[in-house]
């Protein structure tokens, strides 16, 4: 028996921007489906012997469509999605809703628990840091001017009136969370599907943030492979994991060389300049999606401190800096 | 909103990132909750007992390890029980406490209570949740109410996983407190049910009251003399996953109750062993039939050993079998397995079931006591829930679900029993002692 391709036809919605999803049944049983989200490759794992092949394609389909539902809700590129209306009505108070009330909600949290330095209102900083291979430093000033429009603390939000007041020239930017959001999503749809079941294998990997969840009676955990910094693909390290999730912060390719000195692409809200000395990549092994891609960040934002920082968190991790790679005992 | 100074330690922050993680992919802020109805209709074989539960459970399950159950259940029973008499050559009738009207019973059949009527209200309520990784525990407790009886218990439980949740180890403990109030007062055992000033004083001293109060009172079931039993039982656990089709689970359970353990509406003939015409006929005192109260003793404890193992097969139907073995210092003995098979459907399902029972009898277990022995048997009870005892229960259950995940089922069941032991003496012999009993059930719920 070989590999069998499927088709997601009929049951899933076309968005133009994206190709349809490739599904093929693999040899093993695991259906695996690959798609693009956020810019990003992606794929579905799922295998589960108590449901029916029709009903798995359904899964994925409503597991693809969600994760494409929140990337187009809150896509900075699109015209008259929830974002644009968001920033459409600057300078007024606007109501939210309730998923929007919930993201800022969490965005809330982390900036409280990263002592502000996770914060969704840094985003413009990317107006004078292009990290696109072109290797422009910018001016002092040109960072400087940027900062008023920085701050969480800048917006004026009643989370018990679902309220929002977004100031003039500030610009929220769910990408820091959007896609372990969009992970954890994806896969609350799969769970809701296999909720008799206690066979379930499920796996949702949006372009290296990653989920898997297990079902009771599932005894072979999820394998999964840990990319090292700087050797494309060449060596890897395996975890195995039955639920949870594993996030990777850090893009070795995103970075400025100036004056001798690297730069990565983690910004520090408070002075609008890369992290100093911040590790080349933290992968986090968490409870879930979120919290593993948070940790993932706040690590990073430590800079010099980052091994420590997330020793100290007790989750499983593996950090790679110039010096080399450590891991989590 | 301003950033606080005192920095939280690094473990914190991984907990309380994932606690907000939580609160934001779930869809609906709120848990949902999930409901399960169902009444159960019971009708013994001859017009005995028959009964009406509706059974409405409730289930909040905040996340996948979390969950808060509720249960309440009334029911409603009717009927007549047997009284524990054997059944005589001629018709037999019975007085009972506090001036209430006797009944008799028909020559040749078993003697039946016939006033056999309760109403009983009960509601349990069960939180169970994680720890950490590797720890959860659950906490529960539970009343019912009926006019001369309420239950109260607490319960408590922990487990422990290994190996990626492939095995868990559950202790757990209850402690309960049944609170018996019979009507007119609990008789003392083993004396004459038709002498009236037979109730047992050892509760009265502390209240100093005289027993027309507890007449008065025995609709209440409260303030009266009620005689309590207590119930302490530890379980230890374990949960084995084979493979990711077959489940196995052991346990090893230990009960301790002590207090009123009587009945205190069951009784025995005393059989006449004088050689002449009513050898083993009902023996007369003061010219009338002779009978008295059973008696337990007041401590009981008990011991069971449990497997149950679960198979999904390839084409997703489930085999579940288990077996019990019980045994007592009351010496009762009882082995019990129990099978089911379910078919399943893309929407419906079929769960036929077979579930074989059967227990010794009590040490102090007598059909009937003698003119030579009643006086001197420290306990006895004619009970046959206590005597040698076979059942044999035969179930399908049917359900269909929906595709909202919703289902509506029903179970029909039929019950045989069959009891054995001492066959008497003398007229005795031409009764039939042990009367075998069917009943039905008939259940009809729906989940959603």
């Amino acid at each position: 028996m070989s590999d069998r391709l499927l088709s997601l036809e009929g049951i899933l919605p076309t968005y133009p921007r994206h190709p349809v999803p490739r599904v093929v049944r693999e040899q093993s049983g695991i259906l695996r489906a690959r798609f693009d989200c956020m810019a990003s490759p992606c794929e579905i794992l799922l295998s589960d012997i108590a449901v029916p092949l029709p009903e798995q394609l359904t899964l994925i389909a409503n597991a693809i469509t969600e994760a494409w539902r929140i990337e187009h809700k809150y896509s900075r590129y699109e015209a008259d999605n929830t974002w644009a209306k968001l920033h459409q009505q600057r300078g007024q108070p606007q109501n939210v809703d309730a998923e929007t009330q919930r993201l800022l909600l969490f965005a809330n949290q982390a900036w409280q628990l990263s002592d502000g330095l996770f914060d969704i209102t840094s985003g413009i900083l990317r107006q004078c840091w292009r990290f696109n291979g072109q290797n422009v430093f910018p001016e002092k000033s040109q960072v400087e001017e940027l900062l008023p429009y920085i701050g969480w603390q800048r917006l004026q939000w009643l989370p018990e009136q679902s309220t929002l007041m977004l100031p003039n020239g500030i610009e929220l930017d769910f990408g820091g969370l959007g896609k372990e959001y969009a992970v954890e999503r994806a896969m609350s749809q799969l769970l809701e599907g296999v909720a008799n079941s206690e066979t379930y294998r499920l796996l949702v990997n949006l372009g290296g943030d990653i989920a898997v969840r297990c079902g009771q009676l599932a005894t072979t955990p999820w394998r999964i492979a840990i990319e090292q910094a700087d050797t494309d693909g060449g060596e890897h390290s395996h975890i195995t994991l039955a639920n949870g999730a594993v996030a990777t912060s850090g893009d070795t390719k995103r970075h400025i060389k100036h004056q001798g000195k690297r730069y990565g692409h983690i910004l520090n809200p408070h002075t609008g300049y890369p992290i100093t000395a911040a590790p080349l990549s933290v992968t986090v092994i968490g409870h879930d999606c979120i919290q593993a891609g948070m940790l993932a960040t706040f690590t990073q934002l430590q800079g010099t401190n980052a091994l420590d920082y997330i020793r100290a968190t007790g989750v499983p991790f593996v950090l790679q800096t110039a010096e080399g790679s450590f891991q989590s005992e | 909103m301003a950033v606080t100074n005192s920095k939280r330690s690094p473990k914190d922050v991984a907990a309380l990132l994932a606690a907000a993680s939580c609160a934001l992919t779930a869809q609906n802020a709120s848990a949902d909750w999930s409901f399960d109805v169902a009444t159960l209709l019971y009708q013994e074989s001859d017009g005995r007992v028959s009964a009406i539960e509706p059974v409405i459970s409730a289930k909040q399950e905040i996340d996948s390890e979390t969950s808060l159950s509720i249960k309440v259940v009334g029911d409603t029973l009717t009927g007549a029980s047997p009284n524990g008499a054997t059944p005589s050559t001629t018709a037999q009738t019975f007085t009972r406490p506090s001036g209430q009207a006797g009944y008799t019973s028909a020559a040749n059949t078993t003697p039946l209570d016939p006033s056999f009527k309760d109403t009983r209200g009960a509601l349990s309520v069960n939180w169970v949740a994680p720890i950490d990784r590797d720890w959860a525990y659950s906490l529960g407790g539970y009343g019912s109410v009926e006019h001369d009886y309420a239950s109260f218990s607490g319960n408590g439980s922990l487990s422990r996983y290994f190996d990626q949740k492939n095995t868990t180890l559950t202790l757990a403990t209850s402690l309960g407190l049944d609170i018996v109030s019979p009507e007119g007062g609990a008789p003392t055992g083993l004396s004459d049910i038709s002498t009236t000033n037979n109730y047992s004083d050892d509760d009265d001293d502390d209240h100093g009251e005289d027993s027309d109060h507890d007449d008065d009172d025995h609709e209440g079931g409260e303030g009266d003399d009620g005689k309590t039993k207590l119930l302490v039982d530890g379980m230890v656990g374990i949960t084995q996953i084979l493979n990711r089709q077959t489940l196995m689970q052991f346990n090893y359970g230990l009960s301790y109750s002590s207090g009123y353990l009587t009945d205190p509406y069951k009784f025995l003939s005393v059989i006449d062993t004088t050689a002449g015409s009513n050898y083993g006929g009902n023996y007369q005192l003061n010219s009338s039939n002779l009978y008295v109260y059973e008696k337990r003793p007041d401590s009981r404890v008990k011991q069971s050993l449990y497997w149950q193992t679960k198979h999904q097969f390839d084409n997703r139907d489930i085999f579940n079998i288990s077996y019990r073995y019980m045994w007592d210092d009351w010496g009762i003995q009882s082995h019990t397995v129990d099978t089911k098979y379910r078919l399943r459907f893309e929407h419906l399902y079929f769960e036929p079931g077979v579930r074989w029972y059967t227990q010794s009898a009590a040490d102090f277990y007598r059909r009937y006591l003698t003119n030579t022995n009643y006086q001197s048997v420290s306990y006895a009870t004619a009970d046959y829930r206590l005597g040698e005892l076979d059942t044999l229960t035969y179930s399908l259950r049917v359900g269909y679900k929906f595709a909202s995940g919703n289902e509506l089922y029903g179970k029909v069941s039929l019950y045989e029993q069959t009891s054995k032991g001492d066959n008497g003496f003398g007229k005795l012999t031409s009764q039939n002692l042990y009367p075998s009993m069917q009943a039905y059930m008939l259940t009809v719920g729906y989940y959603f």
